[in-house]
């Protein structure tokens, strides 16, 4: 194992880390947007619908 | 008696009476359908029905069936719009909410220092509310030109205050809500009690928008009117005596132009000074003493008086309350807890208030503020002449709504959009997205040979991450493009008269013509199509059109058409594609019609639509939707799909020990897949590694591409038969929709809904796509 190889394990560690992190907050975050525009600030995508 | 039904193209008729009953009725007297109103008809939808009407200055669509419920008679002499200025004194500025009027400036009883102020805009439907909140907050909301855009509330800070908090709500034609979304902004006005409102009128339409602002008024809540449009008002003719309607209705009001941002600074202004020193509406009584004997007045005070200890401890304003019960609204009557001889009482008098005003309870009150509301424009607006808008519509609606052209011109445009989508524009925007990333692939993949890297890295990085997220990045092009041509269906105004054509049709099969809308947006996303059923006035409707959603071919599936078409039968594959489409329509259709029978017996509710005037979509409004989609659409794949295409590939190059294996059929997916695979094998689908890729697909439909690209390294057209190949396409079809959209059903019917849909698509899928290969093997 090279050099190369080690950069390339921790560049993909962090992509993978990082989309796995994506899909989760999309799933805390009311899982999506609930008008379906992405917004980020209706209930769906605030989570605020769970006081509702 | 004549009714509504009995009028002929072009003939204007008073309302007499208005027949029915429930919230259907309590529905047209809030659209001004009350005794007295003059109404014209305008045409007939293509196939005899609905009717198009035109009534206080705007269009409205209703059914043959309830246009009988109305009796009317002829006029003689119709009112004629008039244009003339009217001669006023000029009136001093009363100078609402702008300090110095309530109390000495810099005085007052203002909020507690760091309060967040909450303010409600409030407005009826496609009167540019999210027009107005994006301006104000610097949000990107999606707008569209048909009423119903906004189904759930927004909320943001006022740009330059960060201590205000606003919330765009769903369109309301009254504080009687009369379908699921208007639910959220009447609660939200009632049981969250915002600091203000900001009530968005449509200039141009302003007898009908004021009718909502009149209930507002009685909710004695801090309240700025915004009167949008003023723009278009005035291009036409039109004015309005802004400082002479502001001293009747006693609150602020500020002409604006949302989509022009003028007037949006006053507004704030003013916005912030009411809800910070808490200035409620000067006036709340606007019933007049004299009218009718005053009959409707002296009953409202009476019960006012009657029910004001009730109001008080429940916390609704009075005026509000002391409406709604004499209207019968039962869950205000319920709040209120009134004792026997309290509902007695009132049931008395307003008996005799029915009686001496000779219109039934409801028809009374809506009387009383149409009446008021045309006192107040009468003596503060110039109507404009007819639009140039309004013109222009009528002239195109000749071709798209006529009687021989309406369905013809409906399937060119329709078939015109996925043709330039699958065969011109998206398909040659793919060509080119295609090239590139297989250059891209090609550098990475020579540089990781040249660099002598680990050859399990190499294998992730070229046939897990390359071949998977790319197959799925390069149809990118011909999604936005699909999106790009429905968002100007919907902008342009275009997405109401579908509705209003094709109610009779849909009306068969059980459904309303509004169901089209969250239908078409369907062939876009299912996640808002699901959404925008909160629209539906019925929840049996709406029940129907979300089980109806995933038969409209989403575009996230057009990669799994696309790529298969290209292998099996890229010479008919504009066909294909088309004719996919087609399929889901008809199984939609044949689901309808068993679901009508079934388990949604009964009738489809009435269909009552506001025609908005076409308008030329905005420029900056489609190329932002664009920009969300593309941005969503690429989140995912470096998301959802970048995680399912290293699963994937782990599973297919590691052994049940652990051990890197050259040969998938060792692999732990085939170890596992192979158990579930005799299911499909009847469908000509055996092979476990369609299995993993389909059940991939149920994070993303997108995955099904990416996960069989990674398992058939080899050419997958050598894979399996062209009748496979065709099954497949068909079960991809009409299979379970992705995760977002179960979600989406989850949250609008519950999870039991969410979980028989998914098994039903399943069962739907497996059936269709049997026939298809049965029939296949049994022709070839």
């Amino acid at each position: 194992m090279n050099i190369i190889d080690i950069i390339l394990i921790i560049l993909i560690g962090i992509i993978i880390i990082k989309a796995i992190f994506t899909v989760i907050r999309n799933k805390k975050n009311g899982k999506g947007c609930s008008c379906g525009c992405g917004c980020g600030s209706c209930s769906g995508c605030s989570g605020s619908d769970k006081k509702k | 008696m004549a009714t509504l039904k009995d009028t002929q193209i072009g003939q204007t008729v008073c309302v007499k009476e208005l027949g029915g009953d429930g919230a259907l009725r309590q529905h047209f007297l809030d659209m001004g359908i009350i005794p007295g109103t003059e109404i014209t008809l305008m045409k007939y939808a293509p196939m005899g029905d609905p009717i198009e009407l035109r009534l206080h200055g705007y269009e409205l669509t209703i059914r043959l069936a309830d246009a009988e419920k109305i009796e009317v008679c002829p006029v003689e002499n119709p009112k004629k719009i008039s244009s003339e200025q009217h001669e006023h004194k000029p009136l001093e500025h009363p100078g609402l909410g702008e300090g110095g009027k309530f109390h000495a400036k810099g005085d007052g009883n203002p909020l507690p220092e760091g309060t967040v102020m909450r303010f409600g805009l409030v407005g009826n439907q496609n009167s540019g509310k999210t027009t107005l909140f994006n301006r104000l907050t610097g949000a990107k909301q999606h707008v569209g030109n048909f009423p119903g855009v906004t189904v759930d509330r927004k909320d943001g800070a006022i740009k330059g205050h960060p201590d205000t908090l606003i919330t765009d709500l769903p369109g309301i034609y009254s504080m009687s809500p009369y379908s699921s979304e208007e639910i959220v902004s009447r609660n939200f006005v009632l049981q969250e009690k915002p600091h203000a409102l900001i009530n968005i009128v449509d200039a141009t339409n302003i007898e009908r928008n004021l009718n909502l602002t009149m209930q507002l008024l009685e909710m004695d809540i801090p309240m700025v009117i915004a009167l949008n449009m003023m723009d278009e008002l005035t291009a036409n003719g039109g004015s309005v005596d802004v400082n002479r309607m502001e001293q009747i209705l006693g609150v602020p009001v500020v002409p604006i132009s949302a989509a022009k941002n003028e007037g949006i600074e006053e507004l704030v202004e003013h916005a912030i000074h009411i809800a910070h020193y808490q200035e409620c509406p000067v006036y709340q009584d606007f019933c007049s003493k004299t009218e009718h004997g005053g009959a409707v007045h002296r009953c409202i005070h009476g019960i006012s008086h009657l029910i004001e200890d009730h109001a008080e401890r429940t916390n609704l304003p009075l005026r509000f309350a002391a409406g709604k019960v004499i209207e019968g609204d039962s869950l205000v009557i319920s709040q209120l807890a009134l004792d026997k001889n309290e509902e007695e009482a009132m049931e008395h008098i307003v008996t005799q208030m029915e009686h001496e005003r000779g219109l039934d309870r409801s028809a009374a009150i809506a009387d009383m503020r149409f009446s008021f509301i045309q006192k107040l424009c009468a003596e503060t607006v110039t109507k404009p002449h007819e639009s140039r808008e309004h013109i222009r519509s009528k002239k195109i609606d000749q071709i798209l709504t006529g009687k021989y052209t309406a369905i013809p011109m409906f399937i060119i445009i329709m078939a015109l959009i996925f043709w330039l989508t699958f065969n011109v524009i998206g398909a040659w925007l793919q060509g080119i997205f295609e090239t590139g990333i297989d250059a891209f692939t090609e550098i990475v993949d020579t540089a990781l040979t040249n660099a002598q890297t680990n050859d399990v890295l190499h294998g992730l990085i070229i046939d897990g991450i390359f071949a998977g997220v790319g197959s799925v990045l390069s149809f990118l092009p011909i999604i936005v493009t699909l999106f790009f041509f429905l968002s100007i269906l919907e902008d342009s105004g275009y997405i109401a008269r579908v509705a209003f054509f094709m109610d009779k049709l849909l009306r068969k099969i059980g459904l309303s013509g509004r169901s089209i809308v969250p239908l078409l947006i369907g062939f876009g996303c299912s996640v808002p199509a699901v959404m925008a059923t909160r629209t539906l006035p019925s929840e049996r409707d709406r029940k129907m059109t979300i089980l109806l959603t995933p038969f409209m071919s989403c575009t996230a599936k057009l990669p799994i058409y696309a790529f298969f078409v290209n292998a099996f039968f890229p010479e008919y594959s504009g066909l294909i594609m088309v004719g996919l489409y087609i399929l889901g329509i008809i199984v939609g259709i044949l689901a309808a019609c068993l679901y009508k029978r079934t388990i949604f017996k009964g009738e489809a509710v009435p269909f009552i639509m506001e025609l908005p005037n076409y308008r030329l979509p905005g420029a900056k409004n489609v190329l932002q939707l664009l920009w969300e989609k593309a941005k969503d659409f690429l989140q995912r794949a470096f998301s959802v799909i970048l995680i399912a295409t290293v699963a994937v590939w782990f599973l297919q190059s590691f052994d049940l020990n652990l051990n890197l294996t050259e040969n998938a059929e060792n692999s732990i997916l085939a170890a596992v897949a192979g158990i579930f695979a005799p299911l499909m094998k009847p469908v000509g689908l055996g092979d476990w590694k369609i299995l993993v890729a389909l059940v991939s697909g149920f994070m993303a439909k997108e995955s099904v591409v990416s996960t069989l690209e990674i398992l058939y390294s080899e050419d997958v057209s050598a894979a399996m038969s062209s009748l496979s190949a065709a099954a497949l396409l068909v079960f991809s079809l009409l299979y379970t929709p992705c995760v977002a959209a179960i979600a989406a059903v989850k949250r609008e019917l519950g999870g039991r809904w969410a979980v028989i849909l998914v098994i039903w698509q399943c069962v739907v899928a497996w059936i269709i796509s049997l026939a298809v290969y049965w029939i296949g093997v049994m022709l070839v």
